[in-house]
């Protein structure tokens, strides 16, 4: 115990015996910084020498990661924390799917990247409408298979599916039925609509000096809507074509 | 290599654009099949009937998402002889969604005779209203089948506020205004019944004492209530004739001959 205790002080001599008087001494090569304990670090800057494996170092060089901090900087800390986690981590892009002609969405990845969920405002044109709408959707998916092709830099996902309310953004629709109707009237609403879609996605990572995302999918989905699937399930007229509605995109994650 | 490439991706769009599985929405209004049926209908039955003095047709209604019962009720209305022209109460729809109005007229393209179709208040909701339109043509209208003039009413007054004439009187007012001499016999046609629950019931005594205005009034027909039954409402010998839905498979079948009419019950 004494000879360790020993041993400590005659490095710490050394080291201060070295920057006292050795002001200029050229870096060896060894990366990042060191270090030690997971609490002091040691930023290594061109001066740092490293010589059989011992590192020579000024003091300030060393500083006390465990900074402490005031109760305004921890709230601060915390704050920050939550809102991070709250930016989404992809945008995507989607055409057709029963929630409009193209809609733009962005979303959150978690669960190892097996589950998303995301938001999207979708455009449905005029065609013979009075009026162009709006849609908006919240979604949930679920992707429990990933395949790696090629290095790890392509990958496959063989089933994704994903559940999602559209709501039309257009006061003709109705959540609930206007108080004019006696009651029941309808049993439905216009406006919110329930979805079942199944696809599958290919996923691209990009290269970082080329591209400002970090990976695109492209994806293919069919999908159905809770007042098709009543439709087909109670007539055997219906055709899959019917009932049944294909929808592609592209997914951009950002990280 | 480029311009090959352009050219790929703007084929593979039109591909996609004329594909029947790409959905925008259930109420996207995108009507790709026929469009102003009943004016096309009207001029093939008023020609088809110009010179006939007795006119067959068929009073059905109400195939609210029964496309199974509606497609037998073709076949079986196909494999009837002599009929002209086949009349739709309404209702053709159940949520007002684009896509079944064009399954409906696709099955009802199948009849070997034209057929008119009156709005109903599900063929209203959400924005069904303008793929009647687009797809039929107005609310209210008229044709003359031989010596019959037929008036079809939009009468789901309670789908509307007050800026739409739910039933338009002004209409009803020049439809009185043209009838001419020629004109021996009028059958009113309309989806809800005065008194039921989609009537401006306000104004149904007057307006069937307006309606009786008209040269000859036979008896008027309606769907909506989805059970046939044949009532005098008004107890002043009209009689209004509420054909079954798809569902309970039957329709009436009318021979208007020139001394009066017979009604006939055809189950399917």
């Amino acid at each position: 115990m004494k000879q360790y205790f020993w041993n400590h002080i005659k490095q710490l001599l050394f080291i201060l015996f070295i920057f006292l008087f050795v002001s200029e001494i050229k870096s060896a090569e060894l990366g990042g910084n060191l270090i030690i304990s997971d609490s002091l670090v040691i930023n290594r800057t061109p001066d740092t020498l490293v010589y059989n494996n011992t590192f020579y170092i000024k003091t300030d060089q060393i500083y006390d990661q465990k900074i402490h901090k005031n109760k305004y900087e921890k709230h601060l800390d915390k704050y920050e924390s939550f809102w991070v986690k709250l930016i989404p981590s992809y945008q995507k892009i989607q055409m057709y799917g029963s929630i409009g002609l193209v809609s733009l969405g962005t979303g959150w990845d978690y669960c190892n990247n097996k589950m998303e969920t995301e938001i999207m405002l979708g455009f449905i044109p005029k065609y013979d409408d009075r009026r162009a709408k709006l849609t908006f959707t919240i979604r949930e998916n679920y992707i429990p298979f990933t395949i790696n092709i090629k290095d790890n830099r392509i990958s496959f996902n063989p089933l994704t599916t994903g559940l999602y309310i559209n709501s039309i953004l257009d006061n003709r629709f109705w959540k609930k039925e206007p108080e004019r109707y006696p009651e029941n009237y309808y049993k439905f609403s216009t406006r919110i609509r329930f979805h079942l879609a199944l696809g599958q996605r290919f996923n691209f990572d990009l290269d970082g000096d080329k591209s400002i995302h970090k990976s695109i999918s492209v994806f293919y989905e069919v999908g159905t809507c809770d007042l098709y699937m009543i439709s087909a399930v109670t007539n055997k007229y219906l055709s899959p074509k019917d009932y049944l509605g294909l929808s592609f995109g592209l997914k951009l994650q950002i990280f | 290599m480029k311009k090959i490439k352009h050219i790929l991706f703007f084929l593979t769009i039109i591909m996609f654009h004329s594909c029947d599985i790409l959905d925008v929405h259930p109420y996207d209004c995108k009507v790709t099949g026929r469009r102003n049926i009943n004016e096309n209908s009207i001029r093939e039955i008023e020609e088809k009937c110009l010179a006939k003095d007795t006119i067959r047709y068929v009073w059905t209604g109400d195939f609210q998402r029964w496309y199974d019962d509606t497609n037998d009720m073709v076949k079986r209305i196909n494999s009837l002889k002599n009929i002209d022209f086949v009349m739709c109460g309404g209702d053709i729809s159940d949520f007002g969604m684009t896509m079944e109005f064009e399954l409906i007229d696709k099955i009802m393209q199948n009849l070997n005779v034209p057929y008119v179709n009156i709005i109903g208040n599900h063929d209203i909701i959400g924005n069904g209203y303008n793929t009647y339109k687009t797809m039929y043509g107005d609310v209210n209208f008229s044709f003359t089948a031989g010596n019959t003039r037929f008036i079809c009413l939009n009468t789901n007054a309670i789908e509307f506020d007050y800026s739409t004439y739910v039933p338009d009187f002004q209409f009803i007012k020049n439809e009185l205004e043209l009838c001419g001499e020629n004109i021996s016999r009028t059958i009113v046609a309309m989806h809800a019944e005065p008194f039921g629950d989609q009537f401006n019931n306000n104004v149904a005594n007057i307006f069937h004492s307006y309606i009786t205005n008209f040269p000859n009034l036979a008896f008027c027909m309606h769907a909506h209530a989805h059970n046939r039954k044949i009532s005098d409402i008004f107890n002043d010998g009209i009689l209004y004739y509420c054909c079954d839905s798809a569902k309970k498979r039957s329709f009436y079948v009318f021979t208007l001959t020139p001394d009066g009419y017979d009604c006939e019950l055809v189950i399917f």
